[in-house]
């Protein structure tokens, strides 16, 4: 009965099939997104965190533990993959509240990243990481 | 009535209708059943009225598996048992702890819980538990409530508190002025004798640590001495059956169980005005508040029973820091409460977190220099163990002073305890990062960096440092229908044995992670009155 640790990435929530097509959806979505993102996105999304000290330092750790993701497009495509009305949202408050959308779902679907010890949903370790690189 | 048998001549024989081997919770409870009868009972009990040394040093005996408590000082050789040290903390076993769950070998008991639903009842006064109520709803209130999680896959469950009941001071009285119960002080059960035929106990044989020994002889027995002790005893007694009393199938001291207590890691709220004084012991004897999986829960990840409790840093302190792992939680919550967290690494999480939240606390840091409510809350857990084979009591060629084999325990349990240790943090993380109410962190001593890099805990791999048991001792002379698979039946009755039965957590098939007491109660009183049946 062990779990894989794929399966927990991808989601208990989901149901088989789901999590089959999920890998395809997700490579696709980082794909479309990275070649769509708006050159101020990555800026927007950090100024929806209000302190920025606290992100670069989440960030900092995230990054030292994920290197392949020390890249301004690469967290915006993965960031968008999950969530392209990202790349729309006019507001911080309106951001912030996307946001906390996919944070919310990343921990519904065990999209889970330990993070100095800290189990953090891996939109909001990205973010972080964000904060770092702009 | 009390009698101190170091007083009986020697040689004597008493005869009783009713025999009953320890006066712990178990012997205590069954005894009282029988105050007023005409019945002449018999209670056999190794220590006197208070604790003494030489007496406890019977209770010695080696570790020989995982690490585990000095044995003698895990149980209690006094009248009352070992509910001179228990904490009271009381609740049923779940409904889902008596089922066979095809993922837990050797789960289910031979009756679903609905058949101990009036024992529990019963048991309640006893254990001076107030109602028999273990609804969350009336121990909320406004500025308490349950945690608000979003998802269904951990529910909140509330403990009683007993003040906790010292049986062999609150029953002391009433049992002295029962004509018809005699309590024997100082009296060690040495043997178990068979008649002939193997198929029924003839008499005991009983010594004092003085030299002083004496027989009892009587219709029925019942052995109440514990996890440790019951085993033992019947694995000693082997003048005619060689392999001990009951044990045709080699079951006796086998399936021993334990409530794997390991420290779960640490919670902190996104915000730290979160109410969860529900979840604080501290109050008196009301039910405080934890956190356990549903059944479907379960079911679904193939996990074993668990709770987690929230306990905040004067909890732990209430709870002692003598080992690693409270140590290790005890200091992050120390340096929270100072306003740093791990070099304020987990003040950056939290103030990540807070960032994103609706209440936005934008002035977070000042804020909770403010406030003196715990910033983050220790979460230890009580783990169910899977019935196994291999973890067992045996006996020594090291003897006692009454000449008694002593025991080695031999304590195992395997990845689906652990898997479950790490899936309910996990399980807990999701569910309060779901619902925006905090973030969890695994305790230093959980955690394995796989080549510097890993992108869950499912790759911790091990134990914390810090695992334990809880002195409960179960499963060494487990309950089945079948003689193959237990040594008693459902009414508690050795299988090979007419006129011997057993009491107490040994009969447990599986021990769910709730504390003992209370079903050990029940089950004695489930006993008594089988008892009453077949005496009278």
């Amino acid at each position: 009965m062990r779990r894989s640790r794929r399966r927990f990435l991808r989601g208990a929530l989901l149901g088989a099939a789901t999590s089959l097509l999920d890998p395809l959806r997700r490579a696709w979505g980082f794909e479309a997104a990275r070649s769509a993102v708006p050159p101020d996105l990555a800026r927007r999304l950090v100024q929806s965190l209000r302190d920025s000290s606290s992100a670069r330092a989440v960030g900092a750790a995230y990054l030292r533990t994920m290197p392949d993701e020390a890249d301004v497009q690469t967290l915006l495509a993965r960031l968008l993959g999950d969530q392209p009305a990202l790349s729309g949202s006019r507001s911080a408050a309106a951001t912030r509240k996307l946001l906390r959308r996919c944070i919310r779902a990343d921990f519904a679907g065990e999209r889970v990243v330990a993070v100095d010890g800290w189990l953090l949903a891996e939109t909001e370790a990205r973010l972080c990481a964000l904060a770092v690189l702009v | 009535m009390f009698v101190d048998a170091r007083t009986l001549p020697h040689e004597t024989e008493v005869r009783a209708d009713l025999c009953i081997i320890g006066a712990g919770a178990a012997g205590i409870t069954i005894a009282r059943e029988f105050i007023g009868s005409p019945l002449e009972v018999c209670v056999l009990e190794s220590g006197g009225l208070a604790l003494d040394g030489e007496t406890q040093r019977l209770a010695g005996g080696r570790n020989v598996g995982f690490p585990y408590f000095v044995l003698e000082t895990t149980r209690l050789r006094v009248f009352g048992g070992s509910t001179e040290h228990w904490a009271g903390l009381s609740r049923p076993l779940e409904e889902s702890d008596f089922e066979v769950r095809d993922w837990v070998g050797g789960s289910g008991w031979p009756f679903p819980r609905s058949h101990l639903e009036p024992y529990y009842l019963r048991a309640h006064p006893i254990c001076q538990l107030g109602a028999y109520d273990y609804r969350v709803d009336p121990w909320e209130t406004p500025g308490s409530p349950r945690l608000p999680l979003a998802g269904d896959r951990l529910r909140t469950c509330v403990l009683r508190r007993s003040p906790p009941t010292r049986f062999g001071r609150v029953y002391h009285n009433e049992i002295e002025r029962a004509g018809k119960v005699r309590v024997y002080l100082h009296s060690n059960v040495t043997q178990i004798e068979l008649a002939p035929t193997g198929r029924a106990v003839q008499r005991l044989e009983v010594a004092c640590l003085t030299g002083a020994r004496f027989r009892v002889s009587a219709r029925l027995y019942v052995l109440a001495t514990g996890g440790l002790e019951n085993p033992r005893l019947l694995l000693a007694s082997n003048r005619v059956a060689p392999n001990g009393v009951g044990n045709d199938h080699d079951l006796v001291g086998r399936y021993f169980m334990e409530h794997l207590s390991p420290f779960g890691g640490v919670f902190m709220p996104t915000n730290p005005a979160l109410p969860l004084g529900l979840y604080q012991h501290g109050r008196g004897l009301a039910p405080y508040g934890f956190l356990c999986p549903s059944a479907e829960t379960q079911r679904r990840e193939g996990l074993l029973n668990f709770r987690i409790l929230l306990l905040a840093a004067p909890e732990l302190e209430v709870m002692g820091n003598s080992i690693d792992g409270v140590r290790a939680a005890h200091s992050l919550i120390e340096s929270a409460r100072r306003g740093k967290l791990d070099d304020d690494f987990g003040v950056h999480v939290r103030q990540v977190a807070a960032d994103l939240e609706e209440e936005a606390l934008y002035a977070y840091k000042a804020f909770f220099r403010r406030d003196e409510r715990p910033l983050a809350y220790y979460l230890p857990m009580e783990i169910e163990q899977e019935p196994n084979l291999s973890s067992r009591v045996t006996l020594t060629n090291e003897r006692d002073a009454l000449g008694m084999p002593r025991i080695a325990l031999d304590w195992r349990f395997g990845e689906l305890e652990k898997r479950t240790f790490r899936r309910g943090v996990e399980i807990l993380a999701a569910e309060v990062g779901q619902a925006g109410l905090g973030r969890v962190k695994l305790l230093p001593d959980n955690v394995t960096l796989t080549g510097g890099v890993f992108r869950s805990s499912t790759e911790v791999v091990g134990w914390p440092q810090s695992v334990d048991g809880l002195y409960h001792h179960m499963g060494t002379t487990r309950m089945a229908r079948d003689p193959k698979r237990g040594v008693v039946n459902e009414d508690c009755r050795v299988h090979e044995i007419d006129n011997l039965f057993i009491a107490g957590s040994s009969v447990f098939p599986t021990a769910g992670y709730t504390n003992p007491t209370l079903t050990i109660v029940a089950l004695s009183l489930h006993l008594a009155d089988h008892l009453k049946g077949l005496l009278h």
